[in-house]
């Protein structure tokens, strides 16, 4: 054995203790002073940039359309290069530009329409910039196609750091108070409040909005001051005034971490926290984290669930739960389902009331293979789980990881001579996915597959008045595979169309129809 | 954002993923990248090797720690990047790490199998937890992240002797208790 054996073996360290000291380093110091810095910098991008764009080639231009994906049909040299030129000098005024830049998108992901009204220079680069950064991608969610102007800067909550200069803070919680929350409906702005905390997660009550943040509060004891991470709850009427304030329970548990960050927060489904309105005047709030343990090195999972009232009253607070990572919870009417990853191969859903209370025998697991649920719906005595299975690697790989074959099959698709056409692409990932639509009776917790479908994607689950079931499926129909040089690697973007396969009451399957809507694919 | 929300982005294979990796964690990986390799390109090779290896595991893999994950991968990478490129050039940090570690084993002790080192990666494990806060860190700074001596000296506010004096004892220990553990055959 060498001092390198010793060197690999210290892999096996426990995370916990890998992320304690994970320290960052101090930084270098910077050899200009940082205002002379600054100012060359400015400098030389100025003079820089102005010589780029009087220098414009239209060898130059078409290079950037070909680069981009811009349609240049229709296009005169001349405006060609006014395209270019406007776009690289961040002006986006010229007429032609817009045009471009819509096309470009659409021809991009069939089906997406956008219907925002980008005559303002502004909301144009913005879109340009969204684009370039792959932003829009996440326009398309849930399977359904949306438009720009619902899902962009028009729409929803944001969150902004440095909107407001300065927050005035009577109540001692704030410390830096440049945060600034704002609501937009159909590109009108609702409300725009100064924050008292980091925002977290926001989740709608009725007209109202629930909002998770986190502050620090910094207490003096002697010569020392102990910052102490605290939660708060902000209950916001439907103007943006904050009707309550309070602190979150204080437990042993970690609570809430983590921060929103700037832009767009997604209101309702935070990333380990969930705000559900019970829609009989209560919300609960379900929040999942990992403790650290010095008997687990992978720490110890726990979800923390309070109930509230509109007046800020907190009904119950439950914590620990239960003992597995939580990725995932559907809401049926009142009631819950969490549904947990025990390991990379194994599901458990568990029922649980609006106060966090575990509903007896309601608990079952789905143990066959990987499988991802994308909904969960009741009809009748019988509660049916979409979901869809993938194949995986018999071993793990060098990090004791099991991939998704899929992986390989496209890395070897990458990596041939001859490129794939569509059709072998499209074929080659349908063979890797498996639809099925799990079946499991409420009372006795038996479950069983009641519908697969192979090749296609689950999707969401409806239950239409009459009480058929709706199941919608995703196929795939357009694929292409690109170079992603961030990771020198490659993806795959597609587009698939949905379906909707129906059952009466009684579980027949009584029609299938495709919906004309279509869902992004990536991979 | 939120480690989950990360890991969210991953699942629903989301390129941004990459970008919020980076953004949150680049800094650090490139960090324990560099220790190893000592050559920047070889750490940007590495760190994007291992965004790569992300992308393609997650899902179905979604790690509790996901930081703890990212680094252990990335050394690893650079690691075996540093191993192909031994026989050129010697990075002598690493060069300085290993025969530092040798103090801590005899020599007939002989590596036969995967599991035996995952059965040393273990004991290493338990005797780690069972150190202070400030061994614990000066060992995981050193022998984990790769950092020399002067910068856990900047991290920790110890003066450089101090730390060398606390990593000569502490290999000390590791020998006695890895020998405690039957390491020695």
């Amino acid at each position: 054995m060498t001092g390198t054996d010793l060197y690999l073996a210290m892999q096996e360290l426990d995370d916990v203790l890998v992320e304690k000291y994970a320290e960052v380093r101090p930084r270098r110091a910077i050899p200009l002073p940082k205002l002379a810095a600054a100012c060359l910098a400015v400098v030389l991008l100025i003079g820089g940039g102005a010589v780029a764009v009087d220098a414009i080639t239209y060898t130059q231009a078409k290079d950037f359309f070909a680069e981009n994906g811009l349609p240049a049909e229709g296009l005169s040299r001349e405006e060609i290069k006014a395209v270019y030129r406007d776009i690289i000098s961040e002006s986006f005024t010229y007429e032609k530009t817009e045009e471009v830049i819509t096309q470009s998108i659409s021809q991009a992901i069939p089906g997406y329409e956008i219907t925002a009204d980008m005559d303002d220079a502004e909301k144009l680069k913005m879109l340009w910039e969204s684009w370039q950064n792959g932003e829009l991608d996440s326009f398309i969610i849930d399977g359904e196609v949306r438009n720009f102007a619902e899902d962009s800067y028009q729409q929803g909550i944001w969150y902004d750091e440095d909107k407001i200069d300065a927050y005035n803070d009577k109540t001692g919680y704030s410390k830096s108070g440049k945060r600034a929350l704002s609501k937009y409906e159909n590109g009108t702005l609702c409300w725009e409040i100064a924050v008292p905390v980091d925002p977290m997660t926001v989740g709608p009550v009725g007209e109202c909005t629930v909002l998770l943040g986190k502050n620090i509060r910094v207490e003096v004891s002697g010569d020392v001051n102990i910052e102490n991470n605290h939660n708060r709850i902000l209950f916001l009427d439907k103007d943006g005034q904050v009707l309550w304030n309070n602190l979150i329970v204080e437990s042993e548990w970690i609570g809430l971490s983590g921060g929103a960050g700037q832009g767009y927060m997604g209101i309702g489904q935070g990333a380990g926290t969930w705000i559900f309105d019970n829609h009989d005047e209560t919300f609960t709030i379900i929040n999942y984290d990992v403790k650290p343990d010095p008997d687990n090195g992978n720490g110890t999972p726990y979800v923390l669930v309070w109930r509230y009232d509109r007046s800020g009253q907190l009904l119950s607070y439950k914590e620990n739960i239960t003992e597995y990572r939580l990725p995932k919870v559907f809401q049926l009417g009142n009631r819950y389902i969490l549904v947990h990853a025990i390991d990379e191969t194994q599901t458990k859903t568990v029922v649980m009331d609006a106060d966090g209370n575990l509903q007896a025998g309601a608990e079952y697991q789905i143990t066959d293979q990987l499988q991802r649920i994308q909904d969960i719906a009741e009809v009748g005595n019988y509660r049916y789980i979409s979901a869809y299975t993938m194949l995986v690697d018999d071993e793990p790989n060098e990090f004791g990881l099991l991939n998704y074959t899929l992986t390989q099959d496209l890395q070897a698709l990458w990596e041939q001579e001859d490129k794939a056409s569509e059709e072998e692409l499209i074929t080659r990932i349908r063979s890797h996915y498996t639809a099925v639509l799990l079946r499991c009776d409420i009372e006795t917790g038996e479950i069983q597959t009641f519908y697969s479908m192979p090749g296609m994607i689950a999707d969401k689950l409806e239950v239409s008045e009459d009480g058929a079931l709706i199941w919608r499926l995703q196929s795939l129909t357009q694929a292409e595979m690109k170079e992603a040089p961030r990771y020198s690697g490659w993806v795959v973007r597609g587009t698939s169309v949905i379906y909707r396969y129906i059952f009466d009451t009684e579980g027949n399957l009584t029609g299938k129809e495709a919906t004309g809507e279509l869902a992004s694919f990536r991979w | 954002m939120e480690d989950m929300g990360i890991l969210d982005l991953y699942f629903n294979r989301d390129e941004s993923a990459i970008r919020e990796t980076d953004e949150k964690y680049g800094r650090k990986l490139r960090g324990i990248s560099q220790n190893i390799t000592e050559n920047p390109e070889d750490t940007e090779e590495c760190c994007n090797d291992t965004y790569l290896c992300a992308w393609r595991s997650i899902p179905p893999t979604r790690p509790n720690y996901f930081f703890a994950w990212l680094a252990k991968v990335i050394r690893s990478f650079s690691y075996k990047k540093w191993e192909r490129q031994n026989a050129q050039k010697r990075s002598a940090n690493m060069v300085a790490l290993t025969r530092e570690l040798e103090e801590c084993i005899s020599d007939s002790w002989d590596m036969v199998s995967e599991l035996e080192t995952k059965r040393l990666g273990a004991s290493i494990n338990t005797f780690v937890n069972k150190l202070p806060k400030d061994g614990q860190m000066v060992f995981i700074r050193r022998y984990f992240y790769g950092d020399s001596i002067a910068e856990i000296g900047v991290l920790s506010g110890f003066s450089q002797s101090k730390i060398t004096s606390m990593l000569f004892r502490l290999r000390k220990q590791l020998r006695n208790y890895l020998e405690k553990e039957g390491f020695q055959l």
